[in-house]
């Protein structure tokens, strides 16, 4: 069984997805269950591959069907896979576990669909990850791409116009992608990683080559989301329902930067990388203007979501440009970045889906009051707004730490001034929300019964110096004038879980490092 | 060459679903008529 392990992290989820979807028509709870079961199993798969890889310290490598290569497809699982296997399979979970009464309200009659979706997403993230063959990658980021399209369209009312424009940004960027491996097909006859990376280092000088580096690049940018061609992301990222968010969010954009860290150093030797075309300025340049474009403009948004996706965008910047930096602390801030990214993006939309849920409002100015009204959600909430500014203990700090010390090495300057702009910003964009939750009077809601979801009793909600007794158990009283009305826990704990493996894994991040990061970068790099 | 036509038609019919819900939303498919209604709405 365990050595077919690499093959169950992606078929479990696949046909889990196949079963939601059947079983949606017979009962009304079995594709919530069986999609939070095969995600759980995919989850320990993918932690039991992880720690495999880490004790016998060489890659996993399975031959689907038994084929060999470089003629069948080879999923390879190394150090940097796997890690990014469990940030993915994780997510999926706790994303899943943690919004469960959001979905059953919102997806009323579409259960089986919308569980289905969300498999087959996250089984094409885990393919993309998994897998060892350029052209499987293809398929695999289309499946998560059209998965990815039909979840964000059963958004809100403005969401098909969005998901229209992020389709057809997208699929031309994976066409890009495609033109890419097509090139190198081309000249060298093979689609398999390993066998590219033999082939290429014999044909540095082929201008094939470069246009193919050239176009895989263009085409993993646009799916990104790096400035200019980010155009789709906050569209598409805020009007989609929060559970689809949580989940499209914290992953799309971090696969996508694996899939350029997996082409440039695997397929596309370091030597040809950085030494051969020397991208390095350029693309620094890019993730400095991408950084300083996101932050900005997340300074003008009104709505909470679309902050984040600014904020999103700003963060692909660090990744993309701490990769093209070159050295190995670059290196390992951008692929420590992945992790931390993917958990405190997380965290945010699962804050937000809770906001939602209390308050039906999405602006900011919805959250007055809130650090009285809900103080566990907002203590969680503030561990993850400090850890996106960059305070330590948690892991933005670490990841920000590397890619500072990795600019500075480099002599990027302009892309340590950007990080640390980008730091500052944020501290404004959450300090903001800060004073206002926590300063500002709860405001009363006078919305009729169809915004507040709360089964089981009426809110009343004092203002100044009243204290009213509220109706039914589970209200606590509080110290001051406003009642905590919590938010459930099915809800609450999962996004607490979340926010404390935030510190741990900043707490952690040293080892992380140098048993995991340390291995995933080809010794050559210095 | 198969992937490319599995994926083509898959992507058309995501995209022809969308078109759908965008027109009845909106009554048009003319993207100028859209801003128009977003702009004023």
């Amino acid at each position: 069984m365990t050595s077919h392990l690499p093959a169950i992290v992606i078929i479990v989820p696949l046909f889990a997805a196949l079963a939601a979807a059947a079983s949606g028509w017979i009962n009304r709870k079995a594709p919530f269950q069986i999609a939070l079961a095969s995600l759980f199993v995919s989850f320990v798969s993918s932690v039991l591959l992880l720690l495999r890889v880490l004790g016998t310290g060489v890659a996993v490598e399975y031959q689907m069907a038994g084929w060999p290569a470089p003629m069948g497809i080879v999923y390879v699982i190394d150090h940097l896979s796997a890690l990014v296997l469990v940030v993915i399979t994780f997510v999926a979970f706790v994303n899943l576990l943690g919004n469960q009464q959001a979905v059953e309200s919102e997806y009323k009659n579409k259960e089986g669909a919308f569980n289905s979706l969300y498999l087959l997403f996250t089984a094409g993230l885990i393919g993309m990850t998994a897998t060892g063959d350029a052209f499987n990658l293809y398929v695999l980021l289309e499946i998560a791409s059209l998965s990815g399209y039909a979840l964000i369209g059963l958004g809100s009312s403005r969401a098909p116009l969005a998901t229209l424009n992020y389709l057809f940004i997208g699929t031309i960027g994976a066409t890009f992608y495609l033109l890419g491996v097509g090139y190198l097909y081309i000249a060298t006859g093979s689609l398999n990683m390993a066998d590219l990376a033999t082939i290429i280092p014999t044909m540095m000088d082929s201008s094939t080559i470069l246009f193919a580096f050239i176009i895989c690049l263009t085409g993993l940018l646009v799916k990104m989301a790096m400035f200019p061609v980010h155009g789709w992301l906050p569209g598409a990222y805020s009007e989609s329902t929060t559970v689809s968010a949580g989940l499209i969010a914290p992953l799309t954009t971090k696969v996508t930067v694996y899939i350029m860290i997996r082409i440039c150093l695997t397929v596309f030797t370091p030597e040809y990388t950085f030494k051969h075309i020397q991208p390095a300025n350029i693309m620094v340049g890019l993730a400095v203007i991408s950084i300083i474009f996101g932050s900005l403009s997340a300074l003008a948004q009104k709505d909470y979501k679309r902050m984040l996706s600014y904020i999103i965008i700003a963060e692909v910047g660090y990744m993309v440009g701490g990769f093209f930096l070159g050295n190995r602390l670059g290196i390992s801030g951008a692929i420590l970045h992945i992790i931390n990214d993917a958990a405190m993006t997380l965290a945010l939309f699962m804050a937000a889906g809770i906001f939602i849920w209390k308050t039906g409002d999405e602006s900011r100015s919805s959250l007055k009051g809130l650090y009285a009204k809900m103080p566990f959600t907002m203590a969680g909430f503030t561990l993850a707004a400090l850890s996106v500014v960059g305070v330590p203990p948690t892991c933005g700090f670490f990841s920000k730490w590397y890619l500072i010390s990795g600019g500075i090495a480099a002599g990027q300057y302009l892309f340590v001034g950007a990080l640390i702009f980008s730091s500052l910003v944020n501290a404004v964009l959450f300090f903001r929300i800060f004073e206002i939750a926590l300063f500002e009077p709860f405001k009363s809601h006078a919305h009729g019964g169809d915004n507040m979801h709360e089964h089981g009793g009426d809110d009343i909600h004092a203002h100044g110096g009243e204290n009213i007794h509220g109706h039914g158990s589970g209200e606590i009283h509080a110290h001051g004038t406003v009642l905590i009305k919590e938010a459930p826990l099915a809800m609450l704990i999962p996004f607490l879980g979340v926010c404390v493996l935030l510190v741990i894994l900043g707490l952690y991040s040293g080892s992380i490092v140098t048993n995991i990061i340390h291995f995933a970068i080809p010794a050559g790099i210095i | 060459m198969l992937t490319a036509i599995v994926v083509g038609v898959a992507t058309l019919g995501v995209a022809l679903a969308l078109v759908i819900k965008v027109y009845k939303e909106y009554g048009t498919v003319e993207e100028d008529e859209i801003n128009q209604q977003l702009r004023n709405g």
